[in-house]
């Protein structure tokens, strides 16, 4: 038996994750005995500081590392057996998840203390589950996806409901988890059954002895599927996701709306690339139908809401509609496209979930729409923040949100013309006829907010320092995605996000 | 080619940056800034814009004549193949004129609303918005005359209506500032729809002929192309009586000429201007007087190889200018309110100088350009010197006996009244005096005679009202209530001492633009006209033989008829106000026809605003707007989308976990069910 052939280095930056959330709960020890010069215990909210800046410097360097490897050629860790392959599209993924969880955990300090759940753990979690998204979409092996996917879900189960002395944070942990572990449940018996039928869990393997006659490979794949739409939040297994977003603390909500999406899509273009190429045309259909229902549902729950945070929910199960028709589409345009509004999405909703975190300190919250009623005389930046972030996800021009719907209707206008098929081009005009109904509730943010009288009581917070940094990044990243996705001037290289993302696509 | 220059680009962006450093400022801070912060950046940004003007003028008239063209290229702002718009600059004589002006004059109007808008606490942080609109305007201003193609001057000149605008509504809050605000807005888009049609047209006609573009150089190069070319009536319209032919250029022409009524407030646009006079009186004599409603003017002559062209727009611009002339002249003899007797006077002396840009006297036109700016801004501060001495009374019937009082304003005012009366030596004279011969000599106009006699009329009206006007407010007996009248005194140095610069330039500005016999005779100076000269290669004026005996005797005229209004003046309002009357009561028909305007507004009203707005109100907001599109479009779709989520969908969200994993089981079984036997 020879030594396994073994490429460290191709999963440095997960390995840095990996080593920061082992070394976070000691830090924290540490920090809670450790005596200033003074000679008294440092503060709980300066302990946070320097957790969540530490988390921060984690994330950076790993980040760094998948800038670095996003040019480079592909890598696998195990070169005789590859379950994790480190290709453009995982580097591009990779860096959306941390630069998402990176500015979590950068507002995450301020909020917290806040909130009086300034404790360690929740870095650690934060980086636990930062690993697991980055192996999920990583993985071309079901293995390796399922140990992903529960790495990443049980650490946010736990961080949903971080509040322990709030009932709808417990409510929303519970139910969480017990959705999740049905979902969990249905994936891995869908795993089985794959394993049972062609004997191989390589993605690339099953895809090459697919028998699109057999029904247990069909029905496993069929459990593959809902496994992972769960986790993305497709109609019809996305109730979970409005409940739980708004008892988890906001930015968890946020966490989880973005970051664990990414991860999840990932998993689901990867598996369709390499697995399901076979059952393309038998799955469109069902895929057609679920993206407009998720599309439609979404939007149209999502007017009637007076929770800011459950409109959130709502309008990303909505948005999990469009990404779904990118990739629907299945042409590299369209998987270029749904890299490129991944990114987007990413921005404009951690902007949103971070202003209604700001919002919530002191545990005075205004989760309710009207409570935003007068912001923009309060607290301009704020306002300004939630404008540019609810504008680009109602996808007007000049915002990254914009971009990513062009992109993703385009994409799907060409291959309709390309192919001549009608149901792709009502697909498209469904897709523009929701981003319409979606201004209704996506607007009256801003109207609220600059147009309504404020009622009676204490201003909001001011946003702490980091948590305005994050936020002014948010909003700075939306306006320039959106006006230069071409070609965006980064502030060291320049990264051509777009055409990047079609070449991450082109990879196996 | 042309030389460039990089410095050019900052004549325009000096006033910009002061303007946004000092919103941004307003807008974040929320508090103004030192009022000395105010000043400096208020006031240094167009001092400094005027300083760099002075320079790159002189840098242009080093060029040989033929040459005198700086070009400063920022970028390509419009690149739609064969649309091509740049955003760049040229300074050319014709611009290097205007900036002076503009820069110049802006300047001292600048540095006077320091003093006049000090006293003004309506609103805390109203002194450093003034300044933030004034040099907003400047920019705009220089845009617009340094913009080398149609484009960027269309920017410039959307920006001053929108900064004229602003400060016209200066002090909104009362809201018949603002609607008078909204008005001037208002009339300008029908000039402003004349002027896109009119470069949509010149566009396209370009573009046929082979030379796709907007840029003055080249389009002054290339005008001959378009010659003869004429326009067809779409088919549809063939119904009409065959006008005999639409040459091209008349058209555009007479395109852009209704955009230059709009904004220099010409018939039948001028409705707006003595309106605009809402605004704070340094506004007044900056928008309202020196600059913007000149813009008109430049364009004329700024298209001047278009214009030479084609007589039949020519024509029109002069009748139109003369007319306007006489008929504001006329409105304003009678006015009681001080600032719109001055602003009948401006549109009167626009009047002036479209007629002589009609006459093809361009240098002419744009010398009056130059002297009106300066005894007109010198009147309007005056008048705001008066205005804040009584008070903010601006009614001149309560005012009189102002000179001991206010001997600063008062000597400065007489010298203002004396040129815009075309006194001799002063600037007015020389200005005033080339029109009327250009009128008397411009052949393509047909009637020119009439209209030569009519701009003869207007030069004695306009003295006699002007006349009327330093009487009734500087001479006889105060007529203000006692309080008001104790408190009469002359304002401080910020306000007198831009009234004496102004004062020394309408004097002596007359040199510039001298006609050549005077300069010949008097002072041995050949050539002595040196704006004509120097506006040569830009916009060359017609040139005319008559005689030197003939045009001494028609400057001769013109003096002699102002000095018959201003012995007209002085009977009635000063010797023998005992007539005045008797007088009035004779012509009470007439006398009430003038002193409403010739019920211009009331007639648009009634014609136009009034059926507008029914129209508007009752058929398209509330049957085709709230009706349809509101209630049944929008609401009712909205309403069904509500009514599926509140009535259907969200009974789905009941909140029981068990339901959640029924549905997704149920989901899972169609969905496998689907694959299984779907296969």
């Amino acid at each position: 038996m020879t030594a396994p052939d073994l490429d460290l280095g191709a999963v440095a930056p997960l390995c840095v994750v990996a080593v920061g959330a082992a070394l976070m709960p000691l830090l924290d020890v540490l920090l809670g005995r450790t005596k200033t010069f003074l000679s008294r215990p440092v503060t709980a909210a300066w302990a946070g500081t320097v957790m969540s800046l530490a988390t921060t410097g984690v994330l950076s360097i790993a980040l760094v590392m998948c800038f670095d490897a996003a040019g480079a050629a592909p890598r696998t860790f195990n070169r005789d057996h590859p379950m994790i392959l480190m290709d453009g599209m995982t580097s591009f993924l990779n860096i959306v998840i941390l630069i998402g969880s990176l500015l979590t955990a950068l507002a995450s300090g301020k909020f917290l203390a806040d909130l009086a759940i300034n404790r360690g753990e929740y870095y650690a979690l934060l980086l636990a589950a930062v690993l697991g998204m980055m192996l999920l979409v990583a993985s071309t092996n079901l293995m390796m996806l399922f140990v992903g996917l529960e790495l990443m879900s049980i650490p946010i189960y736990a961080m949903a409901g971080f509040r322990r002395d709030s009932l709808r944070s417990n409510e929303s942990a519970l139910k969480y988890f017990l959705v999740g572990s049905f979902a969990s449940g249905i994936l891995l018996y869908g795993t089985a059954l794959i394993y049972g039928a062609t004997g191989t869990l390589s993605l690339l393997e099953i895809g090459a002895r697919f028998d699109v006659d057999d029904p247990v490979l069909l029905i496993g794949s069929g459990l593959l599927l809902v496994g992972l739409a769960f986790k993305i939040a497709t109609v019809p297994f996305h109730q979970w996701a409005p409940d739980v977003y708004e008892g988890a603390p906001t930015l968890v909500s946020g966490l989880m709306a973005t970051t664990v999406k990414v991860a999840a899509f990932g998993a689901l273009l990867r598996v369709f690339q390499m697995a399901f190429g076979p059952i393309d045309d038998l799955l469109y259909p069902a895929l057609w139908v679920m993206a407009v229902l998720t599309m439609t549902v979404g939007n149209v729950m999502a007017i009637i809401q007076q929770n800011t945070k459950r409109m959130l929910a709502y309008s990303s199960v909505a948005h999990t509609g469009y990404l779904l028709v990118g990739i629907l589409v299945g042409t590299q345009v369209g998987i270029s496209a749904v890299l490129f509004y991944l990114l987007a999405y990413t921005f404009m909703t951690l902007g949103a979930f971070g202003v209604v975190a700001v919002l919530a300190h002191a545990g005075r919250e205004r989760e309710r729409i009207a409570d935003l009623a007068g912001l923009a005389n309060s607290r301009i930046f704020l306002a300004a923040v939630m404008t540019i972030c609810m504008v680009s996800l109602a996808g007007i021009p000049g915002t990254a949100g914009f971009m990513g719907k062009f992109y993703i209707f385009r994409a799907v206008v060409e291959q309709a013309i390309a192919t001549e098929s009608s149901s792709l081009l009502w697909l498209a005009v469904i897709g523009v006829l929701n981003s319409a109904i979606s201004l209704v509730y996506y607007l009256r943010v801003p109207m609220v907010m600059f147009m309504r009288e404020p009622e009676p009581g204490p201003e909001p917070d001011r946003s702490g320092t980091f948590e305005g940094l994050v936020l002014a990044v948010c909003a700075a990243a939306v306006i320039l995605l959106g006006i230069w996705p071409e070609d965006l001037n980064l502030i060291l290289t320049r990264v051509d996000v777009l055409h990047w993302a079609s070449v991450a696509s082109a990879s196996p | 080619m042309e030389s460039t220059n990089e410095l050019l680009r900052w004549i325009p962006l000096l006033p910009l940056v002061a303007a946004v450093a000092s919103g941004l400022w307003l807008l974040f801070l929320r508090s103004p800034m030192p009022r000395g912060g105010v000043i400096l950046i208020g006031c240094g940004a167009p001092i400094a814009s005027f300083l760099l003007s002075i320079q790159q003028v002189f840098a242009l008239t080093r060029a040989v004549p033929e040459k005198r063209f700086i070009v400063d290229r920022l970028y390509t702002w419009i690149g739609a193949d064969p649309f091509h718009a740049e955003l760049s600059f040229l300074l050319d004589p014709l611009s290097a004129v205007m900036i002076l002006v503009v820069t110049g004059v802006g300047s001292l109007i600048h540095l006077y609303s320091v003093g006049y808008m000090d006293g003004d606490h309506r609103e805390d942080r109203g002194f450093q918005r003034f300044f933030c609109y004034m040099n907003l305007f400047t920019f705009s201003m220089l845009v617009l005359v340094l913009g080398d193609n149609l484009a960027v001057l269309f920017v410039g000149w959307e920006g001053v209506g929108l900064c004229s605008y602003l400060l016209i509504g200066f002090w909104f809050l009362d809201d018949h500032n603002a609607a008078c605000g909204q008005k001037a807005f208002i009339v300008n888009r029908i000039g402003d729809f004349g002027f896109l049609l009119g470069i949509f047209l010149i566009f396209w006609a370009f573009w046929d002929a082979g030379h796709p573009t907007i840029q003055f150089l080249s389009m002054s190069q290339n005008i001959a192309a378009l010659e003869g070319r004429t326009l067809a009536l779409p088919a549809w319209l063939s119904f009409l009586p065959a006008f005999p032919v639409w040459s091209l250029l008349t058209v555009a022409g007479l395109c852009f000429f209704l955009g230059a009524c709009g904004k220099s407030a010409q018939l039948p646009l001028h409705v707006w201007l003595p309106d605009a006079m809402a605004g704070p009186t340094p506004v007044s004599a900056l928008i309202h007087a020196a600059t913007m409603v000149t813009a008109g003017v430049y364009m004329v002559a700024r298209l001047s190889f278009l214009y030479s062209l084609t007589p039949v727009a020519l024509s029109t611009i002069a009748w139109v200018g003369g007319l306007t002339a006489l008929f504001a002249g006329t409105i304003a003899l009678c006015q009681n309110d001080i600032k719109k007797v001055l602003a009948y006077s401006t549109v009167s002396q626009l009047g002036f100088m479209f007629l002589a840009a009609g006459a093809m006297a361009y240098s002419a036109a744009v010398f009056h350009v130059v002297t009106h700016a300066f005894f007109k801004a010198l009147l309007f501060l005056g008048a705001g010197s008066v205005i804040l001495g009584m008070h903010h009374e601006q009614d001149i019937s309560k005012m009189g006996g102002l000179s001991k009082r206010m001997p600063w304003t008062r000597a400065t005012f007489l010298v203002g009244v004396l040129a815009i009366s075309g006194v001799a030596p002063l600037s007015g004279f020389f200005s005033k005096d080339q029109i009327l011969l250009g009128a008397h000599v411009a052949n393509h106009v047909p009637g020119q005679t009439w209209l030569w006699l009519i701009s003869v009329v207007t030069v004695a009206i306009t003295a006699l009202y002007m006349f009327r006007l330093y009487f009734r407010v500087f001479s006889g007996e105060n007529r203000a209530p006692a309080q008001i009248r104790s408190g009469i005194r002359e304002q401080g140095n910020w306000v007198v001492g831009p009234l004496v610069v102004l004062a020394l330039l309408s004097v002596i500005g007359g040199v510039f633009g001298m006609p050549d016999i005077y300069g010949e005779l008097f002072f041995g100076i050949p050539d002595s006209n040196s704006l004509l000269h120097f506006l040569e290669p830009v916009a060359k004026s017609v040139a005319y033989d008559i005689s030197h005996l003939r045009e001494f005797l028609l400057a001769l005229l013109a003096l002699s008829v102002a000095g018959l209004g201003i012995l007209v003046a002085g009977i009635l309002y000063y010797f023998r106000s005992d007539l005045l009357a008797p007088m009035t009561a004779r012509l009470e028909p007439l006398y009430r026809l003038v002193l409403n305007k010739f019920w211009v507004d009331e007639l648009y009203d009634r014609a136009i605003v009034r059926p507008t707005l029914w129209v508007a109100d009752r058929v398209l907001f509330r049957r085709i707007d709230v009706g349809l599109i509101d209630d049944v479009a929008v609401n009712g779709t909205a309403r069904l989308v509500r009514a599926v989520a509140d009535r259907g969908l969200k009974y789905a969200q009941s909140g029981f976990t068990q339901s959640y994993v029924f549905l997704m089981l149920l989901g899972s079984a169609v969905l496998l069910g689907y694959l299984v036997a779907g296969r």
